[in-house]
């Protein structure tokens, strides 16, 4: 991997939000999207006219998509993308729309992930997830993602000597995180002994170490740092990002992905290191796939992660690798494709000093990374992205 | 338990060799007549040099089990009368990673088995992990559950 994409430079990111999370809704996901968009509005100033593109990730829109709701809002954008990668939407809807900005095709982009839920919709998701997946995995039980990722769990426990006490640090300290910045579905701390009698999912995942569906949704504006500036927009700038899609194809069972494929041209490009990262947010559909993006960005040794979490705190305030600081996934909830952009919007809040009751002290430069689309035996999509702090 | 709960059984078309070799007891695959490549999960194209001509075979159906695990949740009603249920990851020697039930609880990772294909209660081919010599009789109390009547055999 030698090719590098050009700069991203002159691209602002602004306007991170977030439509409160609910367990279940009886609202559509016009609704959570329609908010999500009058919020950024009601935070840039802008008008609606102003935003000439959309960029979308949702599940629960279907049969709809992006274009239904250039008529449901009444907008008429030139530029339009649809993006349907899960948990890597975000850094995708992020990358798609600065080339816009850059190349001119649109001056201001609402990247927007949303979703509602409701008791049938999230196995209606992961009941047809994919061909290869309701044909071929789906018969075997009916687990959903549950059945694949039990499978690369217990792998990379045996593999690398990691033990579930070791997982409890990640979910543990996303509790701590999402308590802190008043978004968690739950509300009290998640105390180790909890942690390890919570009940069998498909073992060795017990019930922590899964995400609670959800509806909600989470959104950012791109424009050029120019109009972020004129508007005095507070906005975060892509010091570099990369995407990939099925990295090691074949290795039998995942165990490594994308990001160790490209983050030597990623760290590159940006001209700094993973010890000049002052926060990290993985996509953390499960802990050990968090462990996974850890080692492949970077942060420890292949096969580490589990002394790194150990040995380094992973709270907004206890001075190590502040780690998914919104509480992630596993904490704040999963609300369909916004899972894919809460890492984005939270690391754009933390850069901006807009951070809840979370803030990190001195947050400069964040690290990224998506993870998504599990298509049979693993997902597909890897991505990541250094954000650093916009210069005034 | 009630009898009209019954497994998944939505598959597109292409998998309709698999249940009609499941009632002739026979473990098939598409392989590619241009390179012959092994394919799963089934599919039209040949994923390693996308010729279109395919051709069910018998397969070898030995392999080794990669990753297992017994499912505690699941969406389908009939599994969550059964829970919880065995399965695994076996990487077959021919080459594919296939999902398969397990036939006991015990088998576990590095275990030899062998996959037979049989016939559950809605008539479609199901792989089922047996201990490498596939003469064990079905444990799992769910397998036996969506299994045919001819499921000790
Ligand atoms: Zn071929």
């Amino acid at each position: 991997m030698n090719r590098k994409p050009n700069s991203y430079e002159g691209v602002a990111l602004v306007s991170p939000v977030t439509i409160d999370y609910e367990k279940q809704s009886d609202k559509q996901a016009e609704w959570f999207i329609g908010r999500a968009l009058a919020e950024l509005l009601s935070d840039s100033g802008l008008k609606k006219e102003d935003v000439d593109g959309i960029a979308l990730s949702s599940f629960t829109l279907a049969p709809d998509s992006a274009v239904s709701l250039t008529n449901y809002f009444s907008m008429t954008p030139r530029w339009l993308e649809t993006i349907p990668l899960g948990g890597a939407s975000g850094v995708v809807a992020m990358r798609r729309a600065a080339r816009a900005i850059q190349a001119g095709d649109a001056e201001v982009v609402a990247c927007i992930g949303g979703d509602t839920a409701n008791a049938e919709s999230f196995s209606t998701l992961i009941d047809n997830f994919s061909g290869f997946s309701s044909n071929a995995v789906h018969p075997y039980g009916a687990g959903g993602p549950n059945t694949v990722f039990s499978m690369i769990t217990q792998h990379y426990m045996d593999k690398y000597d990691v033990k579930r006490e070791d997982f409890a640090r990640i979910c543990m300290s996303q509790r701590d995180n999402a308590l802190a910045a008043s978004r968690s579905l739950f509300s009290k701390p998640l105390d180790l002994d909890s942690y390890l009698n919570a009940r069998a999912i498909a073992d060795p995942i017990y019930l922590f170490d899964c995400v609670m569906p959800c509806a909600g949704a989470e959104a950012f504006l791109l424009m050029s740092a120019e109009r972020a500036r004129s508007l005095s927009l507070p906005y975060v700038e892509i010091m570099a990002s990369e995407e990939l899609y099925n990295a090691y194809a074949d290795d039998d069972i995942h165990y490594r992905g994308g990001w160790a494929m490209f983050r030597d041209n990623m760290y590159s490009s940006a001209g700094i290191g993973p010890e000049d990262v002052d926060l990290l947010h993985t996509y953390d559909d499960y802990p050990a796939i968090v462990m996974l993006q850890m080692e492949d960005l970077g942060f420890c040794e292949k096969g580490e992660a589990a002394r790194f979490v150990q040995s380094t705190e992973l709270t907004w305030n206890g001075g190590g690798l502040p780690h998914n600081t919104s509480g992630g996934q596993l904490s704040a909830g999963q609300a369909g494709a916004a899972g894919g952009f809460i890492g984005i919007v939270e690391c754009i809040r933390q850069l901006t000093g807009q951070a809840r009751g979370n803030a990190v002290e001195n947050a400069d430069i964040a690290v990224v990374s998506g993870y998504g689309m599990v298509i049979y035996d693993r997902c597909l999509s890897s991505n990541a992205a250094i954000l650093k702090r916009g210069s005034a | 338990m009630t009898d009209k709960l019954l497994p998944p059984e939505k598959r597109t078309a292409v998998w309709k060799t698999i249940d009609h070799a499941a009632r002739q007891g026979q473990f098939v695959l598409p392989v590619c007549e241009q390179c012959d490549a092994i394919q799963y999960p089934p599919r039209e194209i040949c994923h390693n040099c996308l010729h279109d001509g395919l051709q069910w075979q018998e397969i070898t159906s030995a392999g080794e089990i990669i990753a297992s695990t017994a499912l505690n949740a699941s969406t389908s009603a009939f599994f969550r009368e059964h829970l919880p249920h065995p399965v695994a990851l076996i990487k077959l020697d021919a080459g594919p990673l296939v999902y398969a039930h397990l036939a006991r609880t015990e088998l576990k990772t590095g275990d030899r088995v062998e996959l037979v294909n049989r016939c559950d209660i809605n008539g479609r081919g199901v792989f089922i992990a047996l201990s490498a010599g596939g003469t064990e009789v079905i444990q799992a109390e769910s397998l036996r559950a969506m299994l045919s009547e001819q499921r000790t055999n």
